[in-house]
């Protein structure tokens, strides 16, 4: 099923939870909502789903106008952060209950009932309650529920984040894997971009109850819309400096308070031009960044603190007032207060317009 | 180790002695019904003399105290139990409702109506009584358990609702929203999820009900005249009614038939009253 929001705004009391949300959903797609808390995607999704009316605009399942419709009478599997099972009702009641309310014939309810109980792996825990399971196998009692009648639309809202790390990683495979095999259109609320950026066909990332963009993961990790995108996208996070634009007939510099760098002009050529001296904001990711010899066209710098990731080392350096983090390979051997040189790898440098934040990539 | 053993079993030893005397005063009470109710004479106050089953009469018998006799005890005994039982029912089903308007919906004068309920609650109620009294009279209640069971449910549901209502706050919207998502409606979810998680509340607030309807006396007193609508508070009262004539014995007797559903409701769902809490003042 195809999924349409136009112009959507939902207000609680003076504050605009959702403004003006403009999003297609394709059939069958995988797109995550992906923001900080209180930026007004779990208010999206319950908007989806028909928990919230909206105050403006149209919801649109493939070509009906949904905005009226209960919620009962939607046809969306949901699958909540708490689980949300009931918990007077032993696990097969609870997966049953949705076919229940079908008034589907008992003999039929089993059957599904018992399919789908395999399809999770949970069929052994049928005639317990939920107190007596475990958080991950809550968590697919849940997605059993939400799957057995054979939804239109599947929303999650942040299906993961009370399970632990290990756990947490074998469930993304999972729900992406049965995503794929059942070809159902899919929801997902989350504020870790790793697991947005892992399941998902497309991302929306939010902010502020705006749709700040929407792309492919890799869309949005090369080549960022804006700051907060490029902030918000990737981890650790994007240094961000603050330059002076300078134009020397085709050659542009970037003057920084205690360095100079230089574009080549293969890369300066993809950026819009600027006035000579005007403040922009450089941005480049700590994994586009390496430790080298002396050398022109580097940033000189010292080490402020060497911190171990396990597979790699994300070095602080210092350079002036400003901090730029750099991940190095484990063989670096590097101590607080030495001297360092940052080699910029210049296909991956950004520029932000300082004013208002946007790319100055030309658009192809 | 052995000095800190000895310290708590000191204290501990202190808190019994503390409750014994301070329970004391309430035992020797129930002692001197029991003892009463069985013997016609008491020696050092709560000691039986001899054993009888005399006050016990009125069970199997019409009772005649100086010259006044007294109806049977249990028709009188089946009004009590309709008036508890009917206050019980309305106050629940009257009280799952509004709670639950109250705990998840949002409509004017909510706020209002919380705050109101309670001041409705602490208004003593035997201020009302000649206001009631004509209320009744003139939409043809007076004299009749059915007018008492109004007034008196009427009086407690505010205290009902707002409990019922802390225990809905408890429970999280994600579940009523899993039950929308899985197709109920909204009367549909209250009773078929909600309900069922609230349940050692809806005891709470049945079996209070019920206690509150089987000690009723004043309404009861004021507002029923004819003898064949009498209840169990009402018939006790009149057996005092005439000094020159008491009869102790068949007094505690009485009294004590009187308390038998009240004790067996307690020993029944004391350990699942006390792991109850009343919290939920959230709003």
């Amino acid at each position: 099923m195809e999924v349409t929001m136009m112009n959507v705004v939902k207000r609680f009391g003076n504050f605009k939870a959702v403004d003006n949300l403009s999003l297609t959903i394709k059939d069958g797609e995988f797109v995550a909502l992906l923001g900080p808390s209180g930026c007004g995607k779990t208010t999206t999704l319950l908007m989806l789903a028909g928990i919230y009316k909206p105050d403006a605009g149209e919801i649109i399942f493939d070509d009906k106008i949904v905005n009226d419709v209960l919620p009962k009478d939607r046809n969306i599997g949901m699958c909540f952060q708490s689980y949300a099972l009931y918990p007077h009702m032993t696990v097969e009641q609870n997966i049953a209950f949705p076919l229940k309310l079908k008034k589907l014939p008992k003999k039929v309810i089993d059957e599904k009932v018992r399919e789908i109980a395999a399809k999770f792996r949970i069929e052994h825990l049928l005639k317990r309650y939920p107190g007596q399971i475990s958080g991950g196998q809550q968590q697919r009692v849940a997605l059993a529920r939400a799957l057995i009648k054979e939804p239109n639309l599947l929303l999650l809202d942040e299906p993961l984040s009370n399970l632990d790390a290990g756990l947490r990683i074998s469930m993304r495979a999972e729900i992406k894997k049965l995503q794929k095999e059942l070809g159902i259109t899919t929801v997902f609320v989350t504020h870790d971009q790793t697991e947005a950026l892992s399941m998902s066909d497309r991302i929306a990332v939010m902010n502020k109850g705006k749709l700040q963009a929407i792309g492919t993961p890799e869309d949005l990790y090369m080549r960022p819309k804006n700051m907060f995108i490029a902030g918000f996208i990737g981890n650790p996070p994007m240094n961000f400096l603050e330059v002076g634009y300078i134009m020397d007939g085709d050659r542009v510099t970037l003057k920084g308070k205690n360095f100079e760098i230089s574009l080549p002009e293969e890369i300066s050529r993809t950026f819009i031009k600027k006035q000579n001296n005007e403040r922009i904001v450089m941005g480049i990711r700590p994994e586009h960044l390496s430790v080298g010899a002396e050398a022109p066209n580097t940033i000189k710098g010292e080490i402020y603190v060497v911190e171990h990731l396990g597979k790699d080392k994300l070095v602080d350096v210092k350079v002036g007032d400003d901090r730029i983090k750099v991940l190095t390979g484990q063989d670096f051997e590097g101590k607080m207060g030495d001297t360092v040189n940052l080699h910029l790898d210049f296909k991956n440098v950004h520029l932000f317009d300082a004013a208002d934040g946007n790319s100055m990539k030309r658009v192809a | 180790m052995k000095n800190g053993i000895k310290t708590t079993s000191l204290s501990r030893a202190a808190i019994y002695i503390l409750l014994i005397i301070l329970s004391l005063p309430i035992l020797l009470g129930y002692l001197w019904l029991f003892s009463g109710s069985i013997s016609d004479e008491l020696e050092f106050g709560i000691v039986p003399k001899r054993i009888t089953f005399e006050n016990w009469r009125f069970l199997w018998s019409d009772i005649t105290i100086g010259t006044k006799v007294f109806p049977n005890i249990w028709p009188i005994t089946l009004n009590s139990l309709l008036l508890s039982g009917s206050i019980t029912l309305l106050e629940v089903l009257i009280s799952l409702l509004a709670g639950y308007a109250l705990s998840r919906m949002n409509f004017p004068g909510r706020n209002f109506i919380l705050k109101t309920t309670i001041i409705l609650h602490a208004f003593p109620g035997v201020a009302l009584l000649i206001a009631l009294y004509y209320v009744l009279n003139y939409i043809g209640m007076i004299d009749k358990i059915a007018g008492v069971v109004l007034v008196k449910v009427a009086l407690e549901l505010p205290m009902a609702t707002w409990m019922i209502k802390g225990f809905f706050d408890e429970i999280s919207w994600e579940i009523e929203w899993a039950a929308y998502m899985d197709g109920c409606s909204r009367l549909q979810a209250w009773y078929k999820i909600i309900l069922p998680q609230i349940k050692p509340g809806i005891a709470a607030v049945a079996l209070f009900a019920f206690l509150a309807g089987w000690s009723e006396f004043i309404y009861s007193y004021t507002f029923i005249f004819s003898s064949e609508n009498y209840t169990l508070a009402v018939f006790l009262k009149n057996l005092i009614g005439d000094f020159r004539f008491l009869d102790y014995g068949l007094l505690a007797a009485a009294g004590l038939f009187y308390m038998i559903p009240v004790i067996a409701f307690f020993l029944i769902s004391q350990k699942s009253l006390a792991t109850i809490k009343f919290g939920g003042i959230k709003r």
